[in-house]
């Protein structure tokens, strides 16, 4: 029951950033869909949480935050490419200080009560 | 092609997404989940959601190709339900009385109304924008949580496509220079910016500078000058105590 309630929670608090997470795998290199999870599992982010990159690909893409293009591959389908656009660059940028500010702040809460837990 | 994305086309054709998007969609989900399973990663694992139906009504929802939201099968199946039960009660009913039903408006092409935002906190509109359904384009940045909303496009009350991008203005002033000045100058300079001062006490209690302030001068303040921050806001300072 704990671990589902703490599950959730962690899922509920990478829904707020998974799109930096998705931007920032693909503003050097583009990447397709499995591929930036597999660069998300290699970076320490084994799981998303609940729900998929996908729609969240869509929204990043209507919002154009990311571009798309599509590139063969070796003897499949075209895959489809995400790269971060001009705008996406800005957002990620933009995130990256919204969430480096939250974090300090939150850390700066919680710290106390970790320190008073394991005390 | 795999049961999954059979079922996700079927789901996409019955929301009206358009044949091209739809292929696309598929065939993405179809080459992904081929090199998935090649890894060992299992389709929930990828998608992290077993539903099909929910999962393409998501995507394309994301995607803006349709406006409708994710189907909640059980509650709508009981809504149909319940629905169908009225009808039939109501036909029953009114076999002498012609009862007629006046469709509202309909906003299936615009379904999200947009709530008025202005007058808010800066935070507060944006989690309601969100809960609303509309794209806020605003990133609130620290310090400026509790500035007031004073701008919002599109207007309140109009209807709008979900996850429409909607922009806010918030009233936010440049902290001015007080360090340096004495009590009664810094109290001028704030009030000219329509900020409140606090004077800091080492006794952890604030009070307004006193008039006898004015030969002290301001040594620290809070926020630091140039910082944008959202209104009401109010400068804490710290004085010398030449004149105390």
């Amino acid at each position: 029951m704990q671990r589902m309630a703490s599950e959730s929670r962690r899922s509920q608090m990478l829904r707020g950033v998974l799109d930096l997470c998705l931007l920032a795998v693909v503003v050097d290199e583009p990447a397709y869909g499995y591929e930036m999870t597999r660069r998300l599992r290699e970076r320490g982010l084994s799981t998303v949480g609940e729900g998929s990159i996908y729609p969240l690909l869509g929204r990043l893409e209507r919002e154009g935050l990311v571009a798309t293009h599509h590139e063969a591959s070796d003897g499949g389908p075209p895959r489809k490419y995400y790269s971060a656009s001009a705008s996406g660059r800005r957002a990620l940028a933009e995130g990256v200080r919204a969430w480096r500010d939250v974090r300090g702040e939150v850390d700066s809460v919680l710290a106390t009560i970790e320190a008073e837990v394991s005390g | 092609m795999s049961m999954f994305v059979e079922e996700c086309r079927s789901e996409w054709k019955r929301l009206g997404v358009p044949d091209l998007a739809a292929e696309e969609m598929a065939a993405e989900l179809e080459a992904d989940l081929a090199e998935a399973g090649a890894d060992g990663v299992t389709a929930d694992e990828l998608l992290g959601e077993s539903d099909p139906r929910r999962f393409a009504a998501t995507w394309a929802t994301e995607r803006g190709l349709v406006t409708e939201p994710p189907p909640e099968q059980g509650r709508t199946r009981l809504w149909v339900g319940l629905a169908v039960a009225l009808i039939v009660i109501l036909a029953a009913l009114s076999t002498a009385t012609l009862i007629r039903l006046r469709a509202k408006p309909a906003h299936a092409a615009n379904p999200v109304k947009v709530p008025r935002l202005v007058g808010l906190k800066a935070c507060d509109a944006v989690r309601v924008g969100h809960l609303a359904g509309l794209g806020m384009l605003h990133t609130v940045y620290r310090g400026r949580c509790g500035a007031l909303v004073v701008y919002q496009k599109p207007a309140a009350g109009t209807y709008v496509p979900l996850h429409a991008p909607t922009k806010i203005g918030l009233s936010l002033v440049r902290i001015p220079r007080l360090v340096g000045l004495n009590g009664c100058h810094a109290k001028q300079v704030a009030s000219k910016h329509g900020l409140h001062v606090l004077r800091w006490s080492p006794n952890g209690t604030f009070k307004f500078p006193k008039s006898s302030m004015c030969k002290n001068l301001v040594l620290t303040q809070t926020p630091t000058a140039g910082q944008i921050v959202g209104r009401p806001v109010t400068v804490t300072v710290r004085m010398s105590r030449l004149g105390s």
